[in-house]
């Protein structure tokens, strides 16, 4: 009887669970966002063909009036082109701008969930590189055109800006603001051009100590900001050798507030022995998204950087 | 060949490979400048990196490589099940979780082991009290609560990381094992609980020889079971805690040693547990000098290593030997 009683209990507790799991996703959209309407006349005719990033062909049919963005980085892209008000879904990674805290959140950690996707009835998905094949393949049963938009250069952020104004038919904003970080980079560039090359090593997590390889967006931002990755001859994100460290000698260390206790460095074996701590030119970045996402922001990354490396080049703007 | 003959064979061996290890890195030494480090000159980045660097990761990977094997020794002895070892006892994941919420919660190293070792003697006291609710205390009750227990814990460790992506690779990191944050600090705080595990534990093989005879054998035999029961329990997970909260959690080396050691040197634990040992020892360093420099200079975690080339070997011995059957 007693053992009933518990399998009863054990039953019950299980459904309910169930049920309140499956209501949470299941709060229909307000109707606030719809308007925000297209402007149709700088835009181009639709049908539109887009040839996305991962060289998939994909038709829009009509102008898109509510957008799902699962890369943080077009999300940020989507509000500076004026359209934000249209993004009915994003990741739990968005943060940017802060308008996006009241968006509903569609995906996290472990991707895009499609319930709650197809809850917000999206005319258009802008998915993540890293959401995977599988979720890709999800996404697409939806019925829904799917775009990889995220860049994985600085020139493919350009493009993503570029496409995306021309789907939410903002291309002037699209023009107008490629046309700002090109001149930013360019900007960047020539101050540092005459400065010596430093030697950088970037931490991402001092724990196993992760970093930023050849490839990466902060390796690029390195070297336009006039600096050598010493880790460039590893692929990718990696566990440094920290023989290798210490060989090479960084003359700046770059990391990020949440990367370990960047207090110890001075008292680490391999890190203490760097040009970069003893000479006290280790920099935390103020946001590492701005040198990792795929945003217009990168050209903010991109002056915090150089402004590390080359202090004495922007002298004269403090 | 006799037996304390091959043994002094294997720590020669064990020896050889030490000084092997410390010449392969990412970072080539020229021979000359070796030379010069051990003489007191040479090349001052160069003995940063040997000394430094190289020679802390060897050490503590021989002593965890032979604390672990004797720990999985005893348990396998302790509990009469091939499986058992500080892994599967759930002793591993509670070190684990420990060291993951000290690290989400931004504490140093220093405390990181701390937790580690508090969470892995809270998790073998709740492994151990769970298996009294079952019948008898038999060995089977103890491994089914250690799986039951270490699954849990597994399952919170993998919340812990969804909840906080910035802290992730520092938390896989700890899952995957591994040796390149070693410095003389880590091996002057894990070594001492480490040999002293291993030695108490090492003290007990002639009750652990009585033990797997049967409980009651031994009671007859005049060893109190229950007591050895619990030392080995706490030493073994002293020995794992130390382990987990240096190099995060190498799995298969406790569990795999003491099998391969015992199908060349059979059953007989006061000769089994020095040789595991050792093997333990030699094995952990080969792997961890494999995981310096195979993608150099980019590193390998440890514990891919450990299961990669340990499971296949395993499998080859177990199918060739003969006198096994």
């Amino acid at each position: 009887m007693k053992i009933l009683k518990r399998m009863c209990l054990f039953v019950i507790i299980t459904a309910s669970v169930l049920v309140l799991a499956s209501c949470y996703y299941a709060r229909p959209q307000s109707l606030e966002n719809g308007l925000d309407k297209p402007d149709v006349e700088s835009g181009k005719s639709f049908p539109l063909v887009i040839t996305d990033f991962e060289g998939r062909k994909v038709s829009i049919e009509d102008s898109t009036e509510r957008i799902v963005s699962l890369a943080p980085g077009i999300t940020e892209i989507l509000f500076e082109l004026g359209v934000g008000g249209r993004v009915v879904g994003v990741t739990d990674f968005d943060d940017f701008p802060e308008e996006v805290s009241k968006i509903p959140r569609v995906g996290d950690f472990q991707g895009p969930n499609m319930e709650a996707i197809a809850a917000q009835r999206p005319d258009i998905i802008f998915a993540s590189t890293l959401s995977g094949k599988n979720s890709m393949e999800a996404l697409q049963r939806l019925g829904i055109p799917v775009l990889v938009l995220e860049a994985r250069n600085i020139d493919e952020i350009y493009s993503s800006i570029q496409i995306l104004g021309e789907i939410t038919g903002k291309a002037a904003e699209a023009d107008a603001l490629t046309a700002y970080m090109k001149e930013r980079m360019a900007h960047i560039e020539e101050r540092v051009s005459a400065c010596p090359r430093q030697r950088v090593f970037y931490i991402v997590d001092l724990n196993g100590n992760f970093t930023a390889g050849r490839g990466t967006f902060i390796d690029h931002l390195i070297t336009l900001g006039g600096g050598v990755n010493v880790a460039a001859d590893s692929e990718g994100w990696v566990q440094y050798s920290m023989e290798n460290l210490v060989l090479k000698n960084p003359e700046v260390i770059i990391t990020a507030a949440h990367a370990g206790d960047m207090q110890s460095l001075g008292s680490l074996p391999g890190y203490r022995d760097t040009d970069a701590v003893k000479n006290n030119r280790v920099f935390v970045i103020s946001d590492d998204n701005i040198i990792s996402r795929t945003s217009y922001r990168i050209v903010q990354g991109l002056e915090e950087i150089a402004r590390f490396l080359h202090p004495e080049a922007f002298k004269d703007l403090d | 060949m006799k037996k304390s003959a091959s043994f002094v064979l294997l720590i020669i061996i064990l020896v050889v490979l030490l000084a092997a290890a410390s010449v392969v890195g990412s970072v080539k030494i020229p021979f000359g400048d070796i030379i010069g480090i051990i003489r007191g000159s040479g090349d001052s980045t160069y003995r940063d990196i040997l000394l430094g660097i190289r020679m802390p990761r060897i050490i503590q990977a021989a002593a965890i490589g032979m604390g672990l094997s004797v720990s999985g020794a005893f348990l396998q002895g302790l509990l009469g099940n091939p499986l058992a070892d500080p892994y599967i006892l759930g002793i591993s994941s509670g070190a684990a979780l420990g060291a993951a919420v000290s690290i989400v919660l931004g504490l140093g190293i220093l405390a990181t082991q701390a937790i580690a070792f508090a969470a892995a003697l809270a998790t073998i006291y709740l492994v151990i009290s769970l298996s009294r609710l079952g019948p008898g205390t038999g060995g089977t009750t103890l491994l089914l609560a250690g799986i039951a227990v270490s699954t849990f814990l597994s399952a919170i460790l993998s919340f812990i990381m969804l909840i906080s992506h910035q802290q992730m690779s520092s938390i896989v990191f700890w899952m995957m094992g591994g040796f390149s944050l070693i410095s003389w600090n880590e091996v002057l705080v894990s070594l001492p609980p480490i040999l002293a595990g291993t030695l108490l534990m090492y003290m007990y093989s002639k009750e652990l020889n009585a033990i797997i005879m049967g409980r009651e054998t031994a009671e007859h035999l005049g060893v109190e079971t229950s007591r050895v029961f619990v030392i080995i329990l706490a030493c073994g997970s002293l020995v794992t805690a130390a382990a987990v909260a240096v190099s995060g959690i190498v799995g298969f080396v406790g569990l795999m040693v003491p099998h391969i050691t015992r199908m060349f040197v059979g059953p007989d634990n006061r000769i089994l547990i020095p040789f595991s040992a050792v093997v333990g020892a030699i094995f952990l360093v080969f792997a961890d000098a494999l995981s310096r420099t195979l993608i150099q200079p980019a590193e390998i975690p440890v514990g891919i290593i450990t299961a990669i080339f340990g499971g296949p070997f395993f499998l080859y011995i177990l199918k060739t030997n003969k006198t096994l059957k």
